[in-house]
């Protein structure tokens, strides 16, 4: 699914964006467990 | 009537009620800078992403990648992971910190931390907040000044005296509060704008694939993150090519952006305001997913403007504006408008919120009448927020481009103040003088650079941060202890309070 877009461009367009939300949600689902 | 203006007018009227609202609720100063810590974690998550995001956003960026295509977004990039970090490590620390040293703003939190009788702390962090703030307000003004120009079809400084006399109206009589809440509100319209506009324009324009290939006909090197293309309104190609690869200085330049957050008096002062350290991990994760979607659609708006726009633009920071004005029903339009109005006041109202408390408490407070009463600091507040709206004024009328006003005033105010922050709340042995040493460096190392090493294309903020962290490092190292006073309060606020 490159879409005509380099490489270059997408991976580092959504990668480190996913991984920032995917790190935050963790934290909030951890902090839920009672360990903020 | 123009239903741009009537949804306009409506906006600017909201906005101003609540400011009302909330005027008559303040009674004391720390209502008035802080909420009196009462902002729920939504509230927080969202005021502290559209303090942080100005015009920059709307009109700035996507105009940086009208420009140079697809590599700007880099910028993007940079300021996503320094928003993260921010969050996942300064806000909780700085919440329960400025709580135990009981501190409303940045300057009170450096003179309570160190313990330091002597002022000098106190009133370098306000000089380093007026200046650095001044130039920052006065790329709102240019910003609010561009967009009333565009809409009202008016004369440019009447358009930024227009823009003055709402934000400033709006700042002086709401304070904290209204300007958290106001905030709120704006953050999601900014976010809705920046989500349904590039994804109408891709789904008028046939999808994603049709919508690259459309941008890669014009010259397929704007689809390359990796390379470097430049604008020329004046050539009849308009888009070139310069250098085959970004070069490594240029990318840890637009990376570097992401430094400044630790620094950004404006956006710190959210993380002390919310009611719990505990609900800092809900507003993280609102907040970063908050910046990643605006951030994305920021990108997409600038390069769906190279092939969308009816013509080439001569000024590129108003591609947003003119993708609206074009491409939009007018009630649509006027809503997503309103936007970019919101982008600009909500930046521009937090950051007259510090530099105004920088007058009153550092300036007025501590020396020249330490007995004034609430109520007169409220209104000397009041009147710092007109002061530093008029010479900020004199600055937007005086030129130059919002991602150039922006990006030194970011600089100065990251390099000056985030390695201090970090040391601060990380490092038990930080001392008075490194942070002191620290924020001079920050501040000047940053001037000078700009003035003198710009055409090493390095961005300024990069050496005023490291040396700056340099500079606290060996004159804290060398200095000597920490009372054990600020010992024990450091290690208080490494834990979870006790009201938590």
């Amino acid at each position: 699914m490159d879409y005509n877009l380099p490489t270059v461009t997408w991976f580092w367009l959504l990668v480190p964006n996913l991984l920032i939300v995917l790190l935050s949600l963790l934290r909030f689902i951890k902090s839920k467990g009672g360990d903020s | 009537m123009d239903p741009v203006l009537i949804t306009f007018t409506i906006y600017i009227g909201g906005m101003l009620l609540i400011g009302y609202y909330y005027y008559r609720q303040n009674e004391n100063i720390s209502d008035y800078f802080l909420g009196g810590r009462s902002l729920n974690p939504f509230v927080t998550a969202l005021s502290a992403q559209a303090s942080d995001m100005s015009g920059w956003l709307l009109m700035g960026f996507p105009g940086a990648i009208y420009a140079g295509g697809f590599n700007g977004m880099w910028i993007g990039i940079g300021l996503a992971i320094g928003t993260y970090l921010n969050w996942q490590f300064t806000a909780q620390r700085l919440r329960r910190y400025t709580e135990v040293v009981d501190s409303i703003t940045i300057a009170d939190f450096f003179e309570n931390r160190f313990k330091d009788k002597s002022r000098a702390l106190r009133v370098v962090t306000a000089l380093a907040i007026l200046v650095f703030f001044t130039i920052y307000v006065s790329s709102g003004l240019v910003a609010g000044g561009l967009l009333f120009e565009n809409i009202l079809g008016i004369n440019y400084r009447l358009a930024v005296i227009l823009a003055v006399i709402v934000i400033g109206l709006y700042t002086f009589l709401g304070g904290f509060l209204a300007v958290s809440w106001t905030d709120f509100v704006q953050g999601t319209l900014m976010v809705l704008a920046l989500l349904i506009v590039p994804l109408t324009i891709i789904s008028l324009r046939g999808g994603f694939t049709e919508v690259f290939n459309q941008i890669a006909s014009i010259n397929p090197d704007l689809l390359d993150a990796s390379k470097t293309v430049s604008y020329s309104f004046a050539n009849d190609v308009k888009w070139i090519t310069t250098s085959e690869n970004l070069s490594f200085i240029s990318l840890i330049s637009l990376l570097g952006w992401g430094l400044g957050y630790f620094g950004m008096p404006h956006i710190l002062v959210r993380f002390m305001g919310i009611k719990s350290a505990k609900q800092i991990p809900i507003s993280q994760f609102v907040g970063v997913s908050w910046v990643v979607v605006s951030l994305l659609g920021a990108v997409f708006v600038g390069a769906l403007g190279i092939i969308a726009a009816p013509e080439a633009l001569q000024n590129t920071e108003t591609v947003f504006l003119v993708l609206l004005q074009k491409l939009f029903n007018p009630w649509v339009a006027g809503v997503f408008l309103a936007a970019v109005l919101a982008a600009i006041m909500s930046t521009i109202d937090s950051q007259l919120l510090v530099s105004s408390s920088a007058l009153a408490e550092d300036f007025y407070k501590s020396f020249i009448r330490p007995d004034a009463s609430q109520k007169e600091l409220l209104w000397i507040s009041r009147a710092a927020v007109l002061l530093i709206t008029l010479i900020a004024l004199f600055f937007a009328l005086s030129g130059g481009t919002i991602l150039d006003i922006v990006s030194y005033a970011w600089a100065g105010l990251g390099a000056s103040f985030g390695p201090a922050i970090l040391f601060s709340l990380f490092w038990k042995k930080t001392t008075r003088n490194g942070v002191l040493g620290g924020i001079i460096t920050g501040g000047l190392v940053v001037i000078i650079w700009k003035n003198l090493f710009a055409y090493t294309g390095l961005y300024e903020i990069i050496p005023g941060f490291f040396l700056s962290a340099l500079v606290i490092y060996i004159l804290s190292y060398f200095g000597k202890d920490p009372l054990p006073e600020v010992v024990k309060e450091f290690e208080t606020a490494m834990k979870p309070l006790e009201n938590e």
